[in-house]
């Protein structure tokens, strides 16, 4: 059980974006579960859609499996948590002991949590596209995996969409234009619901051993 | 109506038994053709297109150019043949065209995996020109039996196989996963307004004999379904609430095999036509 709070999982004053290719290796997502059944299909071998809850995109958080681990997964924040440390930031700063984040102030443990994998490779580069009534290739969109560090989680990674002839991504397009934004994405998040039914597995994979080098500078 | 050899009528038949398709009497099949009974599996082949018919648990591809004038007759089949099955180079040789000189000629499925070239000569005499071995695994074969023969087709499910019961097993099915999640998902819609809805896409979808169809709620308020049907998935999201100024809504993502194909997104009434585009005009769904 998780007392203090994991510091391998912080920025440090060392640390760059991960820019290389993480192609083999595995993304978690948190999700909770009351019942195991109700997010997996024991017969089919996959997940369910009940896996996924109707906010996951824009911007589908999700973490690096290596150095972050299941047990991570259990960590829930609190409001509080949430103000100070889920947003995005440089992958160098640094935190200091005593702005670590504390148990029950900032994060809670909530062992009805696991999480889903997904390989990067299975997800990171396919391209949709789509028509709309009957008028083909209406839009198009490539869907990209970003290493999006936050205060509290180095190893936080964005799943987003970059759309073709708009030139945003989903998350941009959502401050640039509402009404369009509504609805590519409705469609968007099917197709991404659809990818990771097929290809996610709620079955714990071996986290990857990362190389040093795709982290220091 | 008899097995003739009058010229057709243009009297049209209401349903497919009326006729009566004696396979050794292939003029027939012409009749056939001019009716909304026959199917056309594939508009990859050159016009004039082949055509599939069912008849007494067979299928028949005939060419609507087979009409006993030419030389040519047995063309289009053979384009059609290779065009369309990958067959062992051996059987790609073309049917010898002095064979069937003044004859009407057509492709008979006698199995899963197997063909036979026939010929009808205008002396009434059938012959059987060529055997034709289907590879193991042939997409488009079937997916045209499971059309034309859903009977065909092996059930995967527990469900029954009698469409009546399967609709029962699903609406059943369909209001336990709506009770489970209705507090969860926030529905406003209600439970009857729901089966309802659930009922006219499942409809459409059951006409064609998935291998295996799943049904399950999603939180963005839709029923999913994954209809898989040879190496065919589709991921069918029909969404039970909508804007007040949307008409109903489906959106399909497709596979074959581990190929993405491309999405739709439409109206409910064209569910039906997209199905048919996705398994019988796969190479028009491609990404390309």
């Amino acid at each position: 059980m998780i007392i203090m709070y994991p510091r391998e999982l912080l920025p440090r004053s060392n640390y760059k974006l991960i820019i290389t290719d993480l192609s083999n290796y595995y993304l978690l997502r948190t999700v909770t579960i009351n019942n195991f059944n109700d997010v997996w299909d024991e017969e089919d071998n996959c997940l369910k859609p009940a896996a996924l809850d109707s906010k996951f995109l824009p911007d589908l958080s999700t973490n690096l499996l290596s150095i972050y681990n299941y047990s991570h997964v259990k960590i829930h924040p609190t409001s509080e948590g949430r103000r100070k440390y889920t947003g995005y930031c440089d992958p160098n700063i640094t935190i200091d002991e005593r702005d670590t984040p504390q148990i029950e102030i900032d994060y809670t443990i909530d062992e009805r949590k696991h999480a889903w994998a997904i390989q990067i490779d299975n997800i990171k580069g396919k391209e949709v596209v789509y028509e709309l009534d009957g008028e083909p290739d209406s839009f198009s969109a490539t869907c990209t995996v970003k290493h999006t560090p936050t205060r509290w989680n180095f190893w936080h990674f964005s799943v987003d969409w970059f759309l073709h002839g708009i030139n945003l991504t989903l998350s941009e397009l959502e401050s640039v234009n509402q009404p369009l934004f509504n609805i590519v994405l409705k469609r968007l998040k099917k197709d991404a619901r659809d990818t990771i039914i097929r290809h996610g597995t709620i079955h714990p994979i071996e986290p990857t051993f990362l190389d040093t080098s795709h982290y220091i500078a | 109506m008899a097995a003739t050899l009058k010229e057709p009528d243009n009297k049209k038949s209401d349903s497919f038994d009326d006729f009566l398709l004696d396979y050794k009497d292939p003029f027939n099949i012409f009749r056939l053709i001019n009716n909304q009974s026959a199917l056309e599996p594939s508009d990859q082949c050159d016009s004039p297109k082949i055509i599939a018919i069912q008849h007494a648990g067979k299928v028949y591809f005939v060419s609507e150019e087979n009409n006993f004038q030419g030389t040519h007759q047995s063309k289009y089949l053979d384009d059609y043949v290779n065009k369309n099955f990958s067959l062992p180079f051996s059987n790609r040789q073309s049917v010898d065209r002095s064979v069937v000189r003044s004859t009407c000629t057509w492709l008979e499925l006698t199995s899963k995996t197997s063909m036979e070239v026939k010929s009808f000569s205008k002396d009434h005499d059938t012959k059987s020109l060529k055997n034709i071995r289907i590879q193991a695994k042939e997409r488009k074969i079937e997916a045209i039996l499971s059309i034309l023969n859903p009977l065909n087709k092996p059930s995967q499910e527990d469900i029954g196989d009698d469409f009546i019961e399967k609709m029962t097993a699903y609406t059943i099915r369909f209001k336990e996963e709506f009770v489970k999640y209705a507090e969860l998902y926030s529905f406003d819609i209600s439970l009857n307004e729901a089966v309802s809805k659930m009922e006219s896409s499942l409809k459409p979808l059951l006409k064609f004999a998935p291998e295996k169809l799943k049904l399950e709620i999603s939180a963005d308020k839709s029923i999913v379904y994954t209809f898989k049907q040879n190496d065919f998935t589709l991921y069918i999201d029909h969404y039970l609430e909508l804007d007040p100024e949307d008409d109903e809504e489906i959106i399909i993502g497709a596979y074959r095999a581990n190929e993405k194909l491309r999405s739709f997104a439409g109206s409910l009434t064209s569910l039906e036509q997209k199905m048919k585009n996705y398994l019988f005009e796969t190479e028009g769904m491609t990404i390309r």
